[in-house]
């Protein structure tokens, strides 16, 4: 027991203890919750059992009525453009109010309310124009495509599996940029 | 040698990072954020630390140029915990405001400041804390095994043909020539391939329980480790680059343990 890597630890450096004993029980803590929280991770990706849908509506980038191949750009700048986009057009269905914010005021209930209000105004959208991201994105997009597109869009493309594979069955824009 | 192993990967992964734009400055102007329950960013958010920097190009460039600078100072002053702490936290900041902003969270990075945790205590603690990082690296992919059987994906036959038939849809419309595509259609000829081959995988990330009992068996885990981020790569397009900056804690341990 006197080898076990948290006894050395303990009669070398109680500090460097105290660090990794609240890394674990921090690690232990947010892998119960299943809540993903840096530097606290929980690796379960892929762990659930995943089914096919017969159909699909997937998120398409669309330039001047081209899909846009999307491996043109790396992974993280494209997980950029889409989530940004979905985030935009989750707000836009929500007249832009953060539907966030009522998470925030639930975390948060004990506090008083000018904490609240700070929180609010800290953590979640705050979307005085509307514009403004469009007008982000249509230079995001054009400084990473090297070209001035006419037209950006992203549709929805719906996909009927058949076999193994989905197969192109129609699109259909939700979110006109320009 | 492992301070400089592990500052010679940071220093590829930031220049993939630069090319990947998830840079402080990659995000500047963007007008909306989303921390979903990461309580840690909640809390950042509130110094208004990130708003004030990702307002100020020059500040955000400055902490984006200040990173390789001081990775490249660390491999002269290595035994400086102090440089090294402060590395970590510019890391930090830079890692909260390119995710909060470009909205999206990825675990992977968390492994930098894993790596250069062994770097912020006194020489004489070196090797404690790198075990540390090492129990980390196995934990990481223990768990991921584990997971893989309470949640029931481990038994579940068909779950990996699935997951392939939804993983590359985009390559299928628009790139079919992708190599991971080619693979997937491969491995989606039967669903004894997919399962095999996910299989293998548990296998894999499970065998790192080794890590936990003896150090013997740290040269054939680094071999895995490598494998098991090349191939995540080329069969999901899963980045799991960042995460080979842990590989030295296993070959230092390695090398350590034939001394001996």
């Amino acid at each position: 027991m006197k080898n076990w890597y948290l006894c050395r630890l303990y009669k070398a450096n109680k500090t460097m203890l105290v660090i990794v004993l609240f890394f674990g029980c921090g690690q232990l803590y947010f892998n119960l919750k299943r809540i993903h929280n840096f530097p606290w991770y929980v690796f379960d990706m892929y762990s659930r059992p995943y089914n096919s849908d017969t159909t699909k509506d997937i998120v398409f980038l669309y330039i001047n009525d081209t899909l846009f191949n999307q491996e043109k750009l790396p992974i993280r700048k494209e997980e950029t453009i889409f989530n940004t986009a979905k985030l935009y057009n989750y707000l836009a269905q929500n007249k832009f109010k953060d539907p966030a914010i009522q998470t925030t005021n639930t975390i948060f209930k004990k506090m008083p309310e000018t904490f609240r209000k700070y929180a609010v105004q800290q953590i979640n959208n705050q979307i005085s124009n509307p514009e403004e991201y469009k007008r982000w994105l249509v230079r995001y997009i054009e400084k990473n495509t090297h070209s001035v597109p006419d037209k950006i869009d992203f549709r929805f493309v719906h996909l009927k599996l058949e076999g193994n594979k989905y197969i192109y069955q129609y699109n259909r824009p939700f979110l006109i940029i320009k | 040698m492992y301070a400089y192993s592990i500052l010679i990967i940071f220093l590829i992964l930031y220049l993939l990072r630069f090319f990947s734009g998830r840079l402080i400055t990659d995000t500047f102007g963007l007008p909306v954020k989303n921390v979903g329950l990461n309580y840690t960013y909640w809390f950042l958010l509130l110094t208004k630390i990130p708003k004030f920097i990702h307002q100020h190009f020059y500040l955000g460039l400055l902490i984006d140029a200040a990173i390789p600078v001081f990775a490249l100072l660390l491999f002269y002053k290595y035994d400086n915990k102090y440089y090294t702490i402060i590395f970590i936290i510019l890391c930090f900041l830079q890692n909260g405001i390119a995710e909060i902003y470009a909205c999206t969270h990825n675990k992977m990075p968390v492994a930098v400041f894993i790596a250069f945790f062994p770097l912020c205590f006194n020489k004489k603690y070196f090797e404690l804390a790198l075990e540390f990082s090492r129990y980390f690296l196995a934990f990481m992919l223990v768990s991921a095994a584990y997971h893989k059987f309470h949640n029931g994906a481990a038994y579940t036959f068909t779950h990996f043909y699935n997951v392939l038939i939804d993983q590359h849809i985009d390559l299928s419309l628009g790139n079919p020539n992708h190599i991971s595509y080619k693979i997937s259609r491969f491995l989606l000829q039967s669903k004894i391939y997919s399962f095999a081959a996910f299989s293998i995988l548990i296998v894999v990330q499970g065998s790192f329980i080794i890590a936990f009992f003896t150090k013997k068996a740290d040269a054939i885990l680094f071999i895995f480790f490598v494998l098991f981020a090349t191939l995540t790569y080329l069969i999901m397009r899963i980045w799991s680059i960042d995460l080979l900056i842990l590989a030295p804690s296993l070959l230092y341990s390695y090398g350590n343990e034939q001394l001996k």
